[in-house]
Formats: C-alpha cells, sequence, structure tokens
C-alpha cells in the first residue's frame, strides 16, 4: 500500500462531509419521512421516482429487486466530466475497472476481471453488445454517445436466470432516452490533452405519433504514453424512430455504427494488437402493456494486426436474436413472467478453423409472489439450449426480499449461472509467433471443442436502508464457487511444427474456486446543493485446492466523491478511487503484481440559461497518480479536457 | 462644437437603451428559488400574456439562494427599488415575497396547495397583497374522472402528516360526499406508525388519494405506498406523469406556460388598478390526463374512448 498517505484523502473528504453535514442540516427540519424537506409541495410533483428494469426484466422499484443493483443516472454521468462508460463505473461498488489504453478498458464484477474480459453481459436497451466469438465488450466501439444515456444499471452478481449465457458476473444495462426525452438538439465540442478531441451532435423530436432521434460523435485520443500515435479513432452514427400505434402500442426501431481504429492487448507476446473496423446494428421491437418483441442483429467486421509481430488475422461476425416477453400479472399477489428468445450466430475468420455457426433457443420464467406486506418471493428460471456444445443448461434463481420497514430492505438469494465455450474457445486455429526475429518459434493455439460451460453457484445477501433523511446506505456480502473456468494452457513444449514450437489449447480447470467479499456504501446529502457517496469494496478469489490466484483481483477498493452546485449555473464533482495491489499473469505469462493506486477525477463547469449554454473542464487523474492498471497497460497520469456545449 | 455632438449622441443612446422605467414603464421583480423548467416555462407565459395584454414592464430577476437568512436579504433589497409588482414562482418564492412586504402586489404562479401552505386563506378572496396561478384542480374534477375511470370506487383513502392538509381533506370529504362517495383520512405523526396506519386504511378503502405532502412522501415511502396498493389492487391517484410512470393509475397535470399566462392575466387587471384581494385564485383552465395502462390493465380497468382521446401523455 503506498499510496497509504493518500488513501487518507478518500476517508477525509467523507469525514469532511459528515462534519459539514449538520451545518446544513440545521435547516433540514426533523419531520418524518422529510426525504425532500426543502422541497415545495409542487416540487414534490416534479421529481422523478425511479424505476428499475434489469433484474426482473420488467419495469419494478429498485426495492423489489431480487439483486444487488446499482443505477447511474444521465445527470451523474453528465457532471462526473468522464468520456466513456468504463471510467463512468469506477464510482460503483463491487466493479473492477482496469484501463490499458484509451481504447482498451475492462470491466469486471466481483473479482472476475481479465484482458478482454469476457463474463459480463452488457446490453444498450436489452440488446447485447458483447461480441458473441469470445463473449467480450470492447467498449471503445459500442455505437452510443454518453449524452444518449438515459441511465445504466449495473447488476451484482450472475443474472442468467432470466439473461442466459454471459450473465455470469454481472449483467449491466444500458438505457437510453427516447426521443422525447432527448428532444431538441445537442451541439458539443471537447479538446483537451494527449490530443483528445471529441465532438457530438444530437436532435430528436415528434412529429405528431412518430418520434425520431439521430446522433452522431467523433472521439480521437493520443496513447497515454506517446500522444504523437492515435490510439482511438472513432465515428458514431445512430438513428431511432419511435412510432406509437395508439396509446397501448408501440414500434421502436434503430440503427446505428461505430467504426473506426483502435488497438487492444491480449497477450504480452503478440503486443498489441490494431483493430480496423466496424460495429453496426439493426433493431426493432414491439411494446404493449405486459407484451415486448424484440429483435436485433449485430454485425462486425475488422483486419487486426499484432503491432509486435506483425501478423494478421481478420473476423466477420453475426447476430441474429429474435426475443418475446410476457407479463402476466392479473394474478393476485402475483407478478408472473415468462418469455422465450432464439439467437443465431455466424463467424468467419483467418485465427477459426472454420467458418462456424451457432443456434442458441431459450425459455425463461420467473415470478414475484408477494407473501404478506413484509415478504416477497422471487423464484425463477432460465433453460438454455447451445448448439456448439450440443447440451442444455438450467440457471435457476430465487430470492426472499424482506421489507421489516418501509425504508429498508433485506435480500438473501441464491443462483447458479453459466458461461458456454465461445467460437474461440472451441474452434482457435492460430500460430502466434514468440519472437519476431525468430519466426520458427511459434505457440500453435488450437481450439478445444470438448470444453463444458464455466458454472458459478452465488449466495449473496443484503440490506439497504435509508438510515436518516439524508443518509441512505447499503451492504452486500457474497459468496461464489466457481467451477470448470476456461484457461489457456501450453499442452506440450516439445518440437510439433515447425521446429522447437509449443502447442496451446483452452481447458476447464479442475479446481473450483471460492470468491467471497462484500460491498458497503453510502450516498448522502449534506445540503440542497451538496450531495456525496462513499463505498468500498472486498473480494478474495482463491483456487479452492492450490490457494492459488486463478483469477487476478484488486482485494480492497473505496470510492468517495462530492457533488456541489453553490450557485446558479456552477457545478463541481470530484470523486476519487482507491485500487488495491493486484497480480495479474496467466498461463501463458509471468505473474505480475500492480501497485496500489488512487486515481481522482474532477470536473468544474458554468452554464448560462438562455441561450443555453456549458464550458467545462474535466480533469482526470487530477493528483497525477501515474500508475498501470495492468503489467501490459500504459502509465496513466493526468488529462485536462476542455468542453463546450450547447442545448437549443 | 464636436463635444457637444458626441455628448448628445451620447445622451441620445443612453435615451435608447436605459431600462424603460426612467419612460414610466412598471417594474416587475420577479422571485425565484430553484431554476426549474416549470418556472422557466411558466414565466415565458407570463410574459407571452403581458406583452399580448400590450403591458410594458420592465423586468427584474431575483434567484434567491442561499441560507433563509440570505433570501430575505435579496427580497428585502428588490423591495427597497419599489417595484410595481412581485412575480413570485413557486410556494418557497411567495413565501419569501409574503414575508417582505405586505403593501406592494404579489403574484404568484406555479403554487400547489397555496391554503395549505399558509400563503392565501381563501380561493375567492385571497390575503390582502396576493393573489395568483395556483397548481390545485378541483376536487370535483378529479372526482369526476375518477368516476368515468373506476366508477365503482366508493371508499376513498387519505394519508398525511401535515396538519395544515386538514383544510383540504375537509373540502376534499364534502365533494366526496357530494358526489355519493366516502372519505376515509388518517393522519400520522411519526414514521413508525406509517406501516400500521397503511395497513389499516389500505383494507377499507378502494381508491387511494395522494396530496403532496412533502412530509410523508420520500422516494421510499412512496415506492412502498405503490406496492401496497398493487398488491392489494387499489388505485392510486398521483399528483403528476412521474408517479403515473412509477406506478399510479392516472393524475391530472397542467400546462405551467398556461399557468404563467394565468397569472399574468392577474397582474394585467392588477397594473390596470385592481386590488388584488379582488382577484381570486385561478386553478389550472388546461389538463392533460395521465394514465398508466399497465396499472389499468392490472386493476381490471376499461379506459373509456374519450379518455383515451384526451390522455396525452400516457404510461404502459
Amino acid at each position: 500500500m503506498n499510496n497509504l498517505p493518500r488513501l487518507f484523502l478518500v476517508p477525509f473528504l467523507f469525514l469532511l462531509s459528515l462534519l459539514i453535514a449538520p451545518l446544513y442540516n440545521s435547516a433540514l427540519g426533523e419531520e418524518i419521512g422529510a426525504e425532500y424537506p426543502e422541497l415545495s409541495p409542487e416540487e414534490l410533483a416534479w421529481i422523478e421516482i425511479p424505476e428499475v428494469i434489469t433484474p426482473a426484466r420488467i419495469a419494478q422499484p429498485i426495492t423489489e429487486a431480487p439483486s444487488s443493483i446499482s443505477i447511474i443516472t444521465a445527470e451523474e454521468i453528465h457532471r462526473s466530466g468522464l468520456t466513456n462508460i468504463p471510467d463512468i463505473l469506477r464510482r460503483l461498488a463491487g466493479v473492477d475497472v482496469m484501463a490499458l489504453s484509451p481504447s482498451d478498458i475492462n470491466v469486471g464484477i466481483r473479482g472476475l476481471n481479465s484482458t478482454v474480459s469476457n463474463t459480463l453481459l452488457v446490453m444498450i436497451d436489452g440488446r447485447s453488445v458483447y461480441m458473441d466469438f469470445y463473449g467480450t465488450t470492447i467498449w471503445s466501439t459500442l455505437p452510443i454517445l454518453l449524452d444518449e444515456i438515459k441511465r445504466i444499471e449495473v447488476v451484482r452478481g450472475p443474472g442468467s436466470a432470466l439473461y442466459g449465457a454471459n450473465a455470469f458476473s454481472g449483467v449491466i444495462n444500458i438505457i437510453t432516452k427516447t426521443p422525447e426525452e432527448q428532444k431538441d438538439t445537442l451541439i458539443s465540442a471537447s479538446a483537451g490533452t494527449k490530443n483528445t478531441y471529441r465532438g457530438t451532435a444530437i436532435t430528436a423530436g415528434n412529429i405528431e405519433d412518430l418520434g425520431y432521434k439521430l446522433s452522431l460523435g467523433w472521439k480521437e485520443e493520443g496513447f497515454w504514453e506517446d500522444s504523437n500515435r492515435k490510439a482511438l479513432e472513432n465515428l458514431i452514427a445512430n438513428g431511432n424512430v419511435n412510432y406509437r400505434i395508439d396509446d397501448e402500442k408501440e414500434l421502436r426501431f434503430g440503427a446505428g455504427v461505430n467504426s473506426g481504429k483502435e488497438y487492444l492487448s491480449i497477450e504480452e507476446s503478440q503486443g498489441l494488437f490494431k483493430l480496423d473496423g466496424y460495429v453496426t446494428y439493426f433493431n426493432a421491437s414491439y411494446l404493449q402493456p405486459n407484451l415486448t418483441i424484440l429483435s436485433y442483429w449485430n454485425r462486425g467486421e475488422a483486419d487486426a494486426k499484432s503491432e509486435r509481430t506483425e501478423q494478421q488475422t481478420n473476423f466477420l461476425y453475426n447476430t441474429y436474436h429474435l426475443e418475446l416477453q410476457y407479463a402476466l400479472n392479473n394474478i393476485p399477489y402475483n407478478n408472473l413472467i415468462l418469455g422465450g428468445s432464439y439467437r443465431y450466430n455466424t463467424m468467419a475468420s483467418r485465427t477459426l478453423d472454420r467458418g462456424v455457426h451457432q443456434n442458441i433457443s431459450a425459455f425463461f420464467l420467473q415470478d414475484s409472489i408477494y407473501i404478506t406486506e413484509f415478504l416477497h418471493f422471487v423464484a425463477g428460471g432460465r433453460y438454455d439450449y447451445n448448439s456448439l456444445i450440443d447440451d442444455y443448461r438450467l440457471s435457476p434463481r430465487g430470492s426472499l426480499i424482506l421489507h421489516p420497514h418501509p425504508d429498508q430492505v433485506i435480500r438473501l438469494s441464491v443462483s447458479k449461472a453459466y458461461r458456454d465455450p465461445t467460437f474461440l474457445d472451441t474452434h482457435f486455429d492460430f500460430y502466434g509467433i514468440i519472437d519476431p526475429s525468430h519466426p520458427e518459434y511459434t505457440v500453435h493455439s488450437l481450439g478445444n471443442p470438448e470444453l463444458v460451460p464455466e458454472k458459478i453457484l452465488a449466495y449473496e445477501a443484503g440490506w439497504s436502508g435509508l438510515l436518516t433523511s439524508f443518509l441512505k446506505t447499503r451492504v452486500d456480502i457474497f459468496y461464489n464457487r466457481i467451477e470448470d473456468l476456461i484457461q489457456g494452457l501450453i499442452v506440450s513444449r516439445y518440437p510439433v511444427y515447425p521446429f522447437f514450437s509449443r502447442e496451446a489449447t483452452f481447458e476447464n480447470t479442475d479446481d473450483p474456486v471460492r470468491a467471497i467479499g462484500g460491498e458497503v456504501g453510502a450516498e448522502f446529502r449534506i445540503s440542497e446543493w451538496l450531495n456525496g457517496f462513499i463505498n468500498y469494496s472486498y473480494q478474495e478469489l482463491k483456487n479452492t485446492r492450490t490457494d492459488e490466484i486463478v483469477k487476478s483481483a484488486p482485494k480492497n477498493k473505496l470510492n468517495a466523491g462530492l457533488d456541489a452546485s453553490p450557485w446558479t449555473g456552477l457545478s463541481a464533482t470530484i470523486s476519487t478511487h482507491y485500487v488495491d495491489e493486484t497480480t495479474w499473469g496467466s498461463s501463458f505469462s509471468e505473474y505480475q503484481e500492480i501497485d496500489d493506486y488512487i486515481l481522482t477525477n474532477a470536473r468544474l463547469a458554468y452554464a448560462i440559461n438562455e441561450p443555453d449554454l456549458e464550458l467545462a473542464v474535466s480533469f482526470f487523474n487530477l493528483l497525477n497518480d501515474k500508475h498501470r492498471e495492468h503489467p501490459l497497460g500504459e502509465k496513466i497520469g493526468q488529462r485536462i479536457l476542455f468542453t463546450l456545449s450547447c442545448h437549443f | 462644437m464636436k463635444s457637444l455632438i458626441i455628448t448628445a449622441l451620447l445622451f441620445a443612446l443612453i435615451a435608447a437603451i436605459l431600462p424603460p422605467a426612467l419612460a414610466g414603464d412598471p417594474v416587475i421583480a420577479v422571485f425565484i428559488t430553484r431554476d426549474l423548467e416549470p418556472h422557466r416555462e411558466a414565466l415565458a407565459g407570463f410574459r407571452e400574456e403581458l406583452r399580448d395584454e400590450g403591458i410594458k414592464a420592465v423586468w427584474e430577476e431575483y434567484h434567491l439562494q442561499g441560507d433563509p437568512e440570505e433570501r430575505s436579504e435579496s427580497a428585502r433589497r428588490a423591495i427597497k427599488k419599489e417595484p410595481a409588482l412581485i412575480f413570485a414562482l413557486g410556494t418557497s418564492a411567495t413565501r419569501i415575497a409574503a414575508q417582505t412586504t405586505s403593501r406592494i402586489p404579489i403574484v404568484f404562479a406555479n403554487v400547489l396547495n397555496p391554503r395549505a401552505s399558509g400563503l392565501i386563506n381563501d380561493y375567492t378572496g385571497p390575503n390582502g397583497n396576493i393573489t395568483g396561478a395556483s397548481l390545485d384542480f378541483s376536487p370535483e374534477e378529479l372526482i369526476a374522472l375518477l368516476n368515468e375511470l373506476q366508477p365503482e370506487s366508493r371508499r376513498i383513502g387519505i394519508l398525511y402528516c401535515s396538519a395544515n392538509f386538514d383544510q383540504l381533506v375537509n373540502d376534499l370529504g364534502t365533494a366526496l360526499k357530494k358526489s355519493g362517495k366516502e372519505l376515509r383520512s388518517r393522519r400520522i405523526d411519526n414514521l413508525d406508525s406509517l406501516n400500521r396506519a397503511t395497513q389499516e386504511l389500505l383494507n377499507r378503502i378502494d381508491t387511494f388519494w395522494m396530496i403532496a405532502d412533502h412530509q410523508l412522501f420520500s422516494h421510499q415511502t412512496t415506492r412502498y405506498l405503490l406496492l401496497e396498493t398493487m398488491r392489494r389492487r387499489i388505485s392510486f391517484i398521483g399528483i403528476s406523469p412521474s408517479y403515473v410512470r412509477a406506478g399510479a393509475l392516472f393524475c391530472l397535470y397542467w400546462d405551467s406556460r398556461d399557468i404563467g399566462r394565468q397569472a399574468g392575466e392577474a397582474t394585467g387587471r392588477i397594473l390596470r388598478g385592481d386590488d388584488p384581494a379582488a382577484i381570486p385564485i385561478s386553478r389550472p383552465r388546461k389538463r392533460n390526463i395521465h394514465i398508466n395502462y399497465t396499472v389499468a390493465s392490472n386493476l381490471n380497468i376499461e379506459i373509456p374512448d374519450s379518455l383515451i382521446e384526451e390522455a396525452a401523455g400516457s404510461n404502459r
């Protein structure tokens, strides 16, 4: 813990907040239930009562959710001043974020993080955006602009009972604004250090029953250690049309593309991989009370080249998805949802032994049973058939939710989830050069069609509540048992082909992994103009037989932040994140330790109303605590970004 | 000669750009405590109305912020300038204006339940120097809508904390009685009794009627009450579309710009010489009905075609 002195910054901020709090709370009053003591009656009418969609696939109050869930709102995204979704997620307890370069940031939940992390289900408006051929989400290629996001819902723990494969360690659902919510036109431009330039233009509106939204964005950023080289260049365009058939039925269509170049680090021997290609999608959905039909097509194509070995490859994938969901909630004291889906994946690549395709069909069902006014039970499960492994899985989940007090919720849950082997796991076929000066030394990596799905059995208990009118707190603890993790292994070290080469493949590990940990956090309101949060996470993953590290994860993490609007037009935010030392490695590379670090981000903005303009300056790594977050990653220093935005 | 011409030109320029107050236009002080979209809408409507009525005025906006003493001090500075009228947006701004002057006319807009907040005694004959445009729909209008949606609903329940709402609850009881319905109200003193009071009340009612009591309604308690009513198939009448989105059956909602215009009409009368005390408090004349169709479906409520046509922003 080299950063111990600076670590005190985090509790210092929290303590400072608590010290200031009584000064302001003299005006808060002691009324019962006075969460909004300074609100006028009419302002009570204008506040938004939040709903949550992700955990149970239907809109529901967060207190009813069968999972540990956090929400980041559009306002929090805007006021963070951050430029990508993973950095925004750093504020949440239990979420692991690891940045290697501007275009290569990985996210895991409760310790399951790695390069090309693939244990997380990421969706935009219910459409999966991970790449099915390996299950990974390349965040910089997502066809979405931050200003389009209405909220981000993050579910910790498995969600396979409703969402199927990839909802292994958690689910992140990014919900965008409808044309009505986006409304009008936004133009913003940013420029900053490290050759960072960004531009956004969004316009939305309604023509009678037709709502439309068009967005266009550009982002480019240099490498952090050599900003003259571009690490990221992306053009993003989206179009959405919503048509209201009548007051009960609606059709929604959307299409978009993210085209550009980015770099990924996969293995040390290959160095940086440059990707040059596009990701595109088309979706159509039909909504009516209790019935949702969702269909989409995802397609991605890219050329990839290793900078170190100059080896080239490519990939082209397609995902076709159709899903139907029906909510049956006219049974007294029950809320039943059921549905099914069909998914067809194809992929062609020089790194595969052949062109491959896959059918996944699923059926899911979940019921919320309200036993008494203090207690309800959520039970459900999902049946999936996957043609790639020619096998089926059943992912059940059960949660007991108690409301001992209107302001408090206790949740106990158990669930089982799977992550299926992917095309790369089963059909990989690639000769990787180990040393560019001796191209005869190669690692021949082969997929393994005999792989079985990774399994996780998760137990979780949580409590959340409103301790006072200005302090919300939550505590979650978990125990996960993970089996059959898929990992790359060197299986032979003798000459195979052409000379002195090695052979590698993917195998399921024999040893189960035990993950234990928990999160504790608080959100507090110090005054009408000052809010804050603080949270701490602990996690430990061990091979139950050998006690060896299987997947690397920082043990301790601490996040804290303050958000102030002291005068009309002026706003300031600061957030700081402490991440404990971490050991990273695999069977292909040496295990290396990364020091603990503190990352502090801040934003200062001034806005005027007529015209609706805002000028902001954002500081990333304000304290300039230069650090790496992975052995293959770049050193991260301070960055500054100026943004001017106009809304009309 | 040259300096004389320059001086004359400067005077001409100053005369052109000086506040028309010097030429006798009335000064209107606008009091705002929070910069909210509905307030901006109401202010735009207010200005439109005065412009349409041919009233020229000088605008001075006062953003009353900080602690209560700082707000009062800002208001006192505004009063010292002797404006012809104060236009106050929202309850807080109106209260500060009323505490600062009993002489200068005050016209408010965007105020919900002005009587419960102690700003007026009566809708028809308000206090000495205060009048304005409230956000309160008449109980009869809401009851008529409830009758269209759920004619079989007979027992209406209200839960509240603040004694300031006693009069409102009494008026509602009278209006419900006239329409053949019965009001069952329950006032609670602390959150510990919320659970029991809710259970007792919900056992005896068909419809829960929310009133804008910020001492009772928080995110947590609103969710709790919405869930309890949903589980028992009891309809919930909300106070705004956000409650309908969250699970209330319906609400009536106002048009903030038109509320501003209504306040502008009252201002026009005052500037033409009417006494504020003689101008009744207006209620919203434009209404939008918001219905949650999913909740309606759960309650087996068939929505009449006439209401479907009128319900502009509805939720499913």
